[in-house]
C-alpha cells in the first residue's frame, strides 16, 4: 500500500473509531463533548485528505499511477476472485476532499444547532446518538468513495441508506419523521433492487466485480459478436444495456432521480444539518458518482434512458421549487433538480460536467442548507418563507453567504470572461456538451468533449481509462447512435430550466432575508449564532474559490477516454461560454429580476398570479401528484390484485373445489371426509407434524436406561456395517 | 485333537466377547456390566497375545496387550469410584435405576 | 562418564523432536504441577485455575513453535530411526492443539466467572470443586492432542482413554448433584463397552496385518485387498471412534452427559472431545485415501456418509422437542458432528487428489466456527442457568429485555448454529456442501448428502428459533432484569462478535488458513503410505491367515 492510500484508508476509519467510541460511552461523554469529538475525528480525516490533495497536485502523471498499489485478494466466490482496495485516482480524492471538507464544517454547524434542540426522549439525551450516525456515515461515505469493487460500492452504499434512514427518523418519536424515514428506505430499496440484479449480471456476464476488471470484460465482451452480452434482451435492449440500466436503478434511487424521488422532500423531516450533508452534499450525489464510476458499462440506450431521466427530474424538481413555501422544501427541489442536471450531464456524455457540478454543487447546497437551519433556528422552528421576511438586519452574515450560495446555484458570472461561481462553469459545461450532441460538432467553436472523431462516442470508449488515457477503439462496434445526435429536448428543456432556477432560488432568498418582516413575532427573536455562523462563512469561501481551480483539473484527469480533449484549459472553458453565451448567460439575470419584481412587493402580486393560474398552481403545489399517484398505483393495485385473486378463488378454484368435492362425494362417499382430511390438510400440515413426530420418536429412544443404549448401539453399528458394505462394496 | 492352533485362540477370544457383550446387556449391576467390559477386554488381550506368538512379529502383541491390561485397570478404578459417587445418592449401584436423564 | 555407558547405544529423542511436543510436555508438566502445589499448598480453586490457564498459554506458545517447525509437510517425531512413527507433528495437529488450548482457556474463563457469580451472588450452582477439576481438564486435552497426532492404532486407542477417563469424572465433578452421578455412570459404562470393543477390534486388526501403524495397514489393504473379517475389525476399532464423536448410533451417552455435566464441563466436551474424535477420524479416513483402491475407499466412505446423515437427522429431530436448553445443545451438538462427518465421507480419488483438501478445509474450517457458535451458546445459557435456577426454556423468558447483552449474542450464536449469513456458520456450512458438491461430480450418491443437510438445516431453524422466539416475543413484565457476570458478557459476546467478522471481513482469511491446514493433512497421507510399503512385517498377507489353523509359532 502506498503512503497515499494508507492515508485515505485512515481518513475512512477515524470516523469509524469515532462511531464506535460513541455508541458505547457516548452517553458518558454528554451533550457539547460527544458532539465534539466526532468533529475531531471528520476534522482529522478532512486534515488527511487535505495532506493527499497537496501531495496529488504535486505528482506528475507516472507517479499518480505508482501510488496505486494491487488489490488485497479478499475471497473467492466461484471462479469470481473478490480483491479489496483502494480506487486511488484524481476523481477519488476531489470527492474525498470534498465530503470531508463539507461534513467537518456541517458537524461544527450541528454542534450549534443541536444545542438549542431538544434531544431528550424519555428523559434520555440522544445527543451523542446523533453524532454516532454522523460518524457512521461519514465511514461509510467515505468507504463508498474509495471501494474500488462493485461489492464493496454496494456494501458502502447500502451502509450510507441505512445511516440515512437512521438520521431522517432521527426524531423518530414524531409520526411524520418516522413515516418520512421508512418512505425514504423503501424508496431506495426498490432502486437498490435493481442494483443488486445488475451486480447479479455483472458476477454472471462479466466475472469480475472490480470497477477496472468489469469494465475491462466489458469492453472485451462488447468487441466480440458472440458474446452473451450483445444478445437481445427485453424490450428490443440488448443484455450490455440492460447491465447498466439495473445498475443505474440504484443511483435512481440514491440520487432521487424521476420516478423515485418522492422520498428526497420528504427526507428534510431529519435534523436540517443532515438535509445539508446527507440529502443534499453528499450521499444523493453518490448515485451520480455512481454513475461516473460505472460509465464505462454504459451502452449508447443505456447513456440515453440516464439523459432522459435526468432531463425529467431537474424539470420537475424546478416547477415544484417554484410555489414550495416550506424554505427547506425549496432546497429539497432544487436539490432534486440539480442532481437532474447531473444526470442529464453523465446522460449526454458530459462526464467532467457532471462531476464538476456534484462537486461544487456540494458547497453551495450545503451552504444553504446551513443557511436555511441558521434561518429555522433563529426563528423557533419556522419553515415557512411567507412568514419571513427582512431577516437581512438580523442575520446579515447568514443572508450574505446564502446570497452566494444563491448566485452559485443561478451560474452567476461575466459572460465572456471567466469570472463567476460554481455553477456558472459546472452547469453551462454540461449544456454546453447537450449542445454538441444534439447539434453535432463543427457548429460550434468550441469542442470541449474532443468529440472529434464519430467514433468517439461512448460506445467505442468501453476501454477503461482510469488513470492512463488509453483509447482504445473497438473495431466493428460503432453503433448507429453512437454519433447520432440526441434528441433536441435534451439541450432545450435544461436551459429553460436553467431560467427557472435562478427564479426560484432569488423568490426563496428575498422572501426570507429581504422585504418588511411579515410576522412580527419571529422577526423579533430572530438572531444568528456563533458556531453555526463560521461554517457558514468557510463553505461560503469554498464555493468562492474551490469551484474551478481546483476541482476540475482532478475530475478531468479521470475522465473515460475519448471524451474530452486530454488537457483542459481556460481557454477552451471560455470558449464554451462565449458559444453559449447568447443564450444561457443571460439566465440568472433575467431569473432574478422576474423574482425580484415579483416578490419586491410582497406576496399579494404572486398570490394573484397563482388565483389566475390555478389548476398548474395546484399541480405544482400537488408535486404533480406523483405521492398520490404513487398510492393509488401501489396501494390500490395491491387491493384490485387482492380483489382479482379473491375473485378468482371465489369463481374459478371454488368452482373446482366444489366440483371435485361434489364428485367426490358422489363417487366416494364413504373415503369423501378421509381423503379431504389427509390430502388436503395433510398436504399443510402433514410435513410439519411427521417432523414433530419424528421428533418424538427420536425422543423417546433416549429411555435413559443404559443396557438399552448398549444393545440399541451393538444392533445399530451391526446395521450400519451391513448397509455400508452391501452398498459400498 | 492335535496341538493348539492360532485358531483355537481366536475362538476363545471371540467367545469371551460375546459373553462380555451379553453380560453387559443383561445385567443390571453396574459391577457386572464392568466385568462384561473386562470380559471384552480380556478376549482383545487373549488375541494380541495370539497373533504375536503364532505371527512371529516379536513382542509387538504382548506390549499391545499390557498396554489394554492397564488401561482396562485404570478404567476399572475410575468406573468403581463412579459407581461409589452413584451409590452416594441413590444407595443402589442399580442401572435401571438412573433414568432422571431421558427424552 | 561411564555410568552412562550403558545409555549409549539407546535413542534419544532430539531437542527439536522435543520441541515439536512441547505442548504434550507443558500439559504434562502442568498436571504434575498441580498435583504437587496442591499438596504443598493446599486445595485452591484459583492455584488449579492459574496452572491451567498457563498451561493453556505454555501450550498456545509451543503451537507457534511447532508451527514455525512443520511449514514443510508432515514429520515424524519421536521415533527412532527406521521405526514406524508413534507420533506425528503436522499443521493438523498444530491446529487441533490450538483450537483446544484457545478452547481450554475460555472454559477456564468461563468457569472462573461462575465461580465469581457463585461466590458474591450466593445462588445455588455447581461449581466444580478442588484443584483436580483442573487436572482431569488438563489430562483429557493430553488426551485429546495425542488423539489427533498419531498414526498408530494402539497409541490412538491409549489417547481415546486418556482423554475419556477424566471426562467421565468430569461429568460428576460436581458431587452434590444426583444427575452429575448419573450422568457419570451412564457415560463411563458406554464409553468403557465401546472402549473395549474397540480393542477388539484393534487386535483383530493386528492379527490381520501384523502391524499397528496406519499407514502400513492402508498400504498393505491397497496391495492385497481387505478381508470380510477386516471390514468388522475396522468397524469395530471405529465405534471408539465414533463414541467420541458422538455418532449415531453410539451418541446415546451425549444428552443425558451434557443435560446432567456442569455447564463448563458439558461445553467443554461438545467442542474439544468431539472435535479431537473428528481429527482422529479424519487422519484414519486420509490414510485410506491416495493410491488405496475404490473397492476400499468406497465402502469406508459409505459408511461413514452413512453415519453421518443418521447422526444429523437423529440429532436434529431430538432437538425439536427438548425443554431443556442444555439438552437441546446436546443435540444440535450431534446434528453438528453429522454435518462435519459429512465432508469426511467424500472419498479421496487418487494420489494428490485435490477434491479431498476442501473436505478437510471445511472441517477445519467448521470446527473453529463450531467452537465460538457453541461456546456463546453455552455460555449464554450458564449464565442463564446460574441466575435463574433452571436451564429450561423458560427461563429464556422475555431475555431480551432483562438482559440484551446476553439474548443478543445468544441470537447471533443460534442463528450462526441455523447457518444463516452473514455469520459465520453460514460460511462454515457453504464450503462444506460446496466441498460435497464438487465431491459429488465423481461420486453421485454426495447429493444425497447435500439433499439431507439442505432438508436438515430447515429443521434446525425451528427449534434454534424456538428460544429466540422465547427471549424477544414472550415476556412477562413480572421478571426482573438479570444481574450478568461482566465476564460472561465479555465471553458470549466476544464470540458473537468473532461470528460476525469471521463470516464477513475476514471470510476469505479463515478460508485460506483452513486450507494451509488441510492441505498438510491431504499431502501427509500418500507419502506416508509409500514409506509405509517397507514396512509391512507380515509377509504372508491377510488373506488366509485366519482360517488356515495350522500357523505355528
Amino acid at each position: 500500500m502506498s503512503s497515499l492510500e494508507l492515508m485515505l484508508l485512515a481518513a475512512t476509519v477515524i470516523p469509524l473509531g469515532s462511531f464506535l467510541l460513541l455508541a458505547l460511552a457516548g452517553a458518558r461523554l454528554g451533550k457539547p463533548l460527544a458532539g465534539w469529538v466526532a468533529t475531531a475525528a471528520i476534522a482529522a480525516s478532512c486534515v488527511l485528505s487535505g495532506l493527499v490533495v497537496v501531495r496529488w497536485q504535486g505528482m506528475d502523471a507516472a507517479a499518480r499511477a505508482a501510488a496505486r498499489s494491487a488489490p488485497v485478494p479478499w475471497t473467492v466466490l466461484g471462479d469470481v476472485p473478490l480483491e479489496v482496495g483502494v480506487n486511488l485516482d484524481g476523481l477519488t480524492v476531489a470527492v474525498f476532499f470534498m465530503v470531508t471538507f463539507v461534513s467537518t464544517w456541517i458537524h461544527v454547524f450541528s454542534i450549534g444547532y443541536m444545542a438549542g434542540h431538544s434531544d431528550e426522549i424519555d428523559g434520555r439525551s440522544k445527543f451523542h446518538r446523533f453524532f454516532a450516525f454522523l460518524s457512521l456515515f461519514c465511514f461509510s461515505m467515505l468507504g463508498l468513495v474509495i471501494a474500488d469493487s462493485l461489492v464493496l460500492t454496494f456494501v458502502f452504499w447500502e451502509l450510507v441508506g441505512l445511516c440515512s434512514y437512521l438520521l431522517i427518523g432521527f426524531y423518530f418519536h414524531k409520526p411524520s419523521a418516522s413515516a418520512a424515514a421508512i418512505k425514504a428506505f423503501v424508496v431506495n430499496r426498490v432502486g437498490d433492487m435493481g442494483f443488486i440484479l445488475g451486480l447479479g449480471m455483472v458476477f454472471w456476464f462479466l466475472g469480475d466485480l472490480s470497477l477496472a476488471g468489469a469494465a475491462r470484460r466489458f469492453a472485451e465482451a462488447c468487441g466480440d459478436p458472440g458474446s452473451a452480452l450483445r444478445q437481445a434482451g427485453p424490450l428490443g435492449l440488448d443484455m450490455a444495456t440492460w447491465l447498466g440500466l439495473l445498475l443505474f436503478c440504484g443511483a435512481v434511487g440514491k440520487s432521487a432521480q424521476f420516478p423515485l424521488h418522492v422520498w428526497l422532500p420528504d427526507a428534510m423531516e431529519g435534523p436540517t444539518p443532515v438535509s445539508a450533508l446527507i440529502h443534499a452534499a453528499t450521499m444523493v450525489a453518490a448515485g451520480v458518482y455512481l454513475v461516473a464510476r460505472i460509465f464505462v458499462l454504459l451502452t449508447p440506450q443505456a447513456l440515453l434512458v440516464v439523459a432522459g431521466a435526468g432531463c425529467i427530474t431537474l424539470t420537475l424538481g424546478a416547477l415544484v421549487a417554484v410555489v414550495q413555501t416550506d424554505i427547506k422544501k425549496v432546497l429539497a427541489y432544487s436539490t432534486i433538480s440539480q442532481l437532474g442536471y447531473m444526470m442529464l450531464g453523465m446522460g449526454v456524455g458530459a462526464w467532467i460536467g457532471a462531476l464538476f457540478h456534484l462537486l461544487t454543487h456540494a458547497f453551495f447546497k450545503a451552504l444553504m442548507f446551513l443557511g436555511s437551519g441558521q434561518v429555522i433556528e433563529g426563528c423557533h422552528h419556522e419553515q415557512d418563507i411567507r412568514r419571513m421576511g427582512g431577516l437581512w438586519r438580523r442575520m446579515p452574515v447568514t443572508c450574505a453567504t446564502f446570497l452566494i450560495g444563491v448566485l452559485a446555484i443561478a451560474g452567476a458570472g461575466i459572460p465572456g470572461t471567466s469570472v463567476g461561481l460554481g455553477g456558472f462553469f459546472s452547469k453551462d459545461e454540461i449544456l454546453a456538451v447537450a449542445y454538441s450532441r444534439v447539434y453535432g460538432d463543427g457548429t460550434h467553436g468550441a469542442r470541449p468533449h474532443g468529440s472529434a472523431a464519430p467514433a468517439a462516442g461512448p460506445w467505442a470508449m468501453t476501454e477503461t481509462g482510469h488513470r492512463s488515457a488509453l483509447t482504445h477503439a473497438v473495431p466493428g462496434v460503432e453503433h448507429a447512435q453512437a454519433s447520432a445526435p440526441l434528441p433536441a429536448l435534451l439541450f432545450w428543456v435544461p436551459v429553460i430550466v436553467a431560467y427557472i432556477t435562478p427564479f426560484y432560488m432569488m423568490r426563496c432568498w428575498w422572501l426570507t432575508f429581504m422585504g418588511r418582516p411579515r410576522d412580527d413575532h419571529v422577526h423579533a427573536h430572530a438572531r444568528e449564532s456563533a458556531l453555526m455562523v463560521v461554517p457558514l462563512v468557510v463553505l461560503a469561501a469554498g464555493t468562492l474559490v474551490c469551484g474551478l481551480v481546483l476541482f476540475r483539473p482532478l475530475v478531468a484527469e479521470v475522465a473515460p477516454a475519448g471524451l474530452l480533449a486530454p488537457t483542459v484549459d481556460g481557454h477552451e472553458l471560455h470558449e464554451v461560454h462565449h458559444a453559449l453565451m447568447p443564450i444561457v448567460g443571460g439566465a440568472f439575470v433575467v431569473g432574478f429580476a422576474v423574482a425580484i419584481a415579483l416578490y419586491a412587493r410582497g406576496l399579494s402580486l404572486a398570490a394573484a398570479i397563482a388565483r389566475r393560474l390555478r389548476p398548474l398552481h395546484r399541480l405544482l403545489e400537488h408535486k404533480f401528484y406523483f405521492d398520490e399517484l404513487y398510492g393509488l398505483v401501489l396501494v390500490g393495485g395491491t387491493h384490485l390484485l387482492k380483489g382479482l385473486c379473491d375473485l378468482f378463488d371465489r369463481i374459478v378454484v371454488d368452482g373446482i373445489v366444489d366440483a371435485l368435492s361434489a364428485s367426490t362425494v358422489r363417487l366416494a362417499r364413504f373415503s369423501g371426509r378421509d381423503l379431504d382430511e389427509r390430502v388436503v390438510d395433510g398436504a399443510v400440515n402433514g410435513v410439519g407434524r411427521t417432523t414433530w413426530e419424528l421428533g418424538g420418536a427420536a425422543g423417546s429412544l433416549q429411555t435413559g436406561r443404559i443396557r438399552l443404549y448398549i444393545l440399541l448401539a451393538a444392533g445399530g453399528v451391526t446395521a450400519m456395517v451391513w448397509l455400508a458394505l452391501a452398498a459400498g462394496g | 485333537m492335535g496341538s493348539i492352533t492360532l485358531m483355537h485362540y481366536l475362538v476363545l477370544g471371540a467367545l469371551l466377547f460375546c459373553c462380555g457383550l451379553l453380560t453387559m446387556v443383561v445385567k443390571r449391576n453396574a459391577v457386572g456390566i464392568l466385568i462384561g467390559v473386562e470380559l471384552v477386554l480380556n478376549a482383545a488381550n487373549v488375541n494380541l497375545v495370539a497373533f504375536g506368538r503364532y505371527r512371529g512379529a516379536g513382542i509387538d502383541g504382548q506390549a499391545a496387550a499390557l498396554f489394554v491390561i492397564v488401561l482396562a485397570a485404570a478404567e476399572a478404578a475410575v468406573a468403581i469410584a463412579i459407581f461409589m459417587n452413584f451409590y452416594r445418592h441413590l444407595t443402589t449401584v442399580d442401572v435401571d435405576r438412573g433414568d432422571l436423564l431421558r427424552g | 562418564m561411564t555410568m552412562f555407558a550403558p545409555l549409549a547405544g539407546i535413542w534419544m529423542p532430539s531437542p527439536q523432536d522435543l520441541r515439536l511436543f512441547g505442548a504434550e510436555l507443558s500439559l504434562v508438566a502442568a498436571i504434575v504441577a498441580l498435583l504437587v502445589l496442591s499438596m504443598l499448598f493446599g486445595r485452591s480453586e484459583r492455584l488449579g485455575a492459574g496452572v491451567a490457564l498457563a498451561a493453556a498459554v505454555a501450550v498456545i506458545f509451543f503451537c507457534r513453535d511447532a508451527a514455525g517447525l512443520v511449514d514443510t509437510g508432515a514429520r515424524a517425531a519421536l521415533t527412532p530411526p527406521g521405526a514406524a512413527s508413534m507420533l506425528v507433528a503436522d499443521r493438523f495437529t498444530v491446529f487441533f492443539k490450538l483450537l483446544l488450548a484457545l478452547f481450554l482457556a475460555t472454559i477456564i474463563w468461563l468457569w472462573m466467572t461462575g465461580a465469581a457469580a457463585g461466590r458474591t451472588g450466593g445462588e445455588v450452582r455447581p461449581v466444580p470443586a478442588g484443584p483436580e477439576f483442573f487436572v482431569l481438564l488438563l489430562t483429557s486435552m493430553l488426551g485429546m492432542s495425542l488423539m489427533v497426532a498419531t498414526p498408530n492404532l494402539l497409541v490412538m486407542m491409549i489417547a481415546v482413554e486418556t482423554a475419556s477417563l477424566p471426562s467421565y469424572m468430569l461429568a460428576a465433578s460436581d458431587r452434590r448433584s444426583r444427575a452429575g452421578a448419573e450422568a457419570a455412570l451412564k457415560y463411563v459404562l458406554f464409553g468403557a463397552t465401546t472402549a473395549a470393543v474397540m480393542a477388539y477390534g484393534l487386535s483383530l486388526l493386528f492379527g490381520l496385518f501384523g502391524t499397528l501403524d496406519l499407514p502400513a495397514i492402508a498400504a498393505a489393504v491397497s496391495v492385497k485387498g481387505m478381508p470380510a473379517l477386516g471390514w468388522i475389525a475396522m468397524a469395530a476399532f471405529l465405534v471408539g471412534v465414533a463414541f467420541k464423536i458422538s455418532a449415531v448410533p453410539l451418541h446415546f451417552w451425549c444428552p443425558d452427559v451434557f443435560e446432567g455435566a456442569p455447564v463448563e464441563v458439558a461445553t467443554w466436551l461438545s467442542v474439544a472431545s468431539k472435535a479431537a474424535g473428528l481429527g482422529l477420524l479424519l487422519r484414519i479416513v486420509a490414510a485410506f485415501g491416495g493410491d488405496v483402491p475404490a473397492t476400499i475407499a468406497l465402502p469406508l466412505a459409505w459408511g461413514v456418509g452413512l453415519v453421518a446423515a443418521a447422526t444429523c437427522t437423529l440429532g436434529n429431530l431430538a432437538a425439536l422437542r427438548q425443554e431443556s436448553v442444555k439438552r437441546m445443545l446436546a443435540y444440535s451438538s450431534i446434528a453438528h458432528a453429522g454435518y462435519m462427518m459429512m465432508a469426511a465421507a467424500i472419498p479421496p480419488a487418487a494420489a494428490g487428489d485435490a477434491t479431498v483438501r476442501p473436505a478437510m478445509a471445511a472441517i477445519v474450517s467448521y470446527l473453529f466456527v463450531y467452537l465460538l457458535m457453541n461456546l456463546g451458546a453455552f455460555g449464554v445459557t450458564a449464565m442463564v442457568a446460574w441466575s435463574q435456577g433452571s436451564d429450561r426454556l423458560a427461563a429464556f423468558t422475555g431475555l431480551g429485555r432483562r438482559a440484551p447483552w446476553l439474548a443478543v449474542p445468544m441470537s447471533i450464536c443460534l442463528f450462526s448454529l441455523v447457518g444463516l449469513p452473514p455469520l459465520a456458520g453460514f460460511a462454515a456450512k457453504w464450503w462444506l456442501l460446496a466441498a460435497l458438491g464438487q465431491g459429488a461430480d465423481r461420486h453421485s450418491w454426495l447429493w444425497w448428502l447435500v439433499f439431507v443437510a439442505v432438508i436438515n438445516t430447515a429443521v434446525s431453524l425451528y427449534y434454534y428459533v424456538r428460544v429466540i422466539r422465547q427471549m424477544f416475543l414472550a415476556d412477562d413484565e413480572r421478571l426482573e432484569r438479570l444481574a450478568v457476570p461482566v465476564g460472561g458478557l465479555a465471553l458470549a459476546n466476544g464470540c458473537a462478535v468473532l461470528l460476525l467478522l469471521l463470516g464477513t471481513v475476514a471470510f476469505g482469511l479463515m478460508r485460506d488458513r483452513s486450507l494451509a491446514y488441510a492441505a498438510c493433512l491431504a499431502r501427509a497421507a500418500p507419502e506416508s503410505v509409500v514409506a509405509a510399503q517397507d514396512r509391512l512385517a507380515w509377509n504372508g498377507g491377510p488373506e488366509g491367515m485366519v482360517v488356515n489353523g495350522a500357523d505355528r509359532p
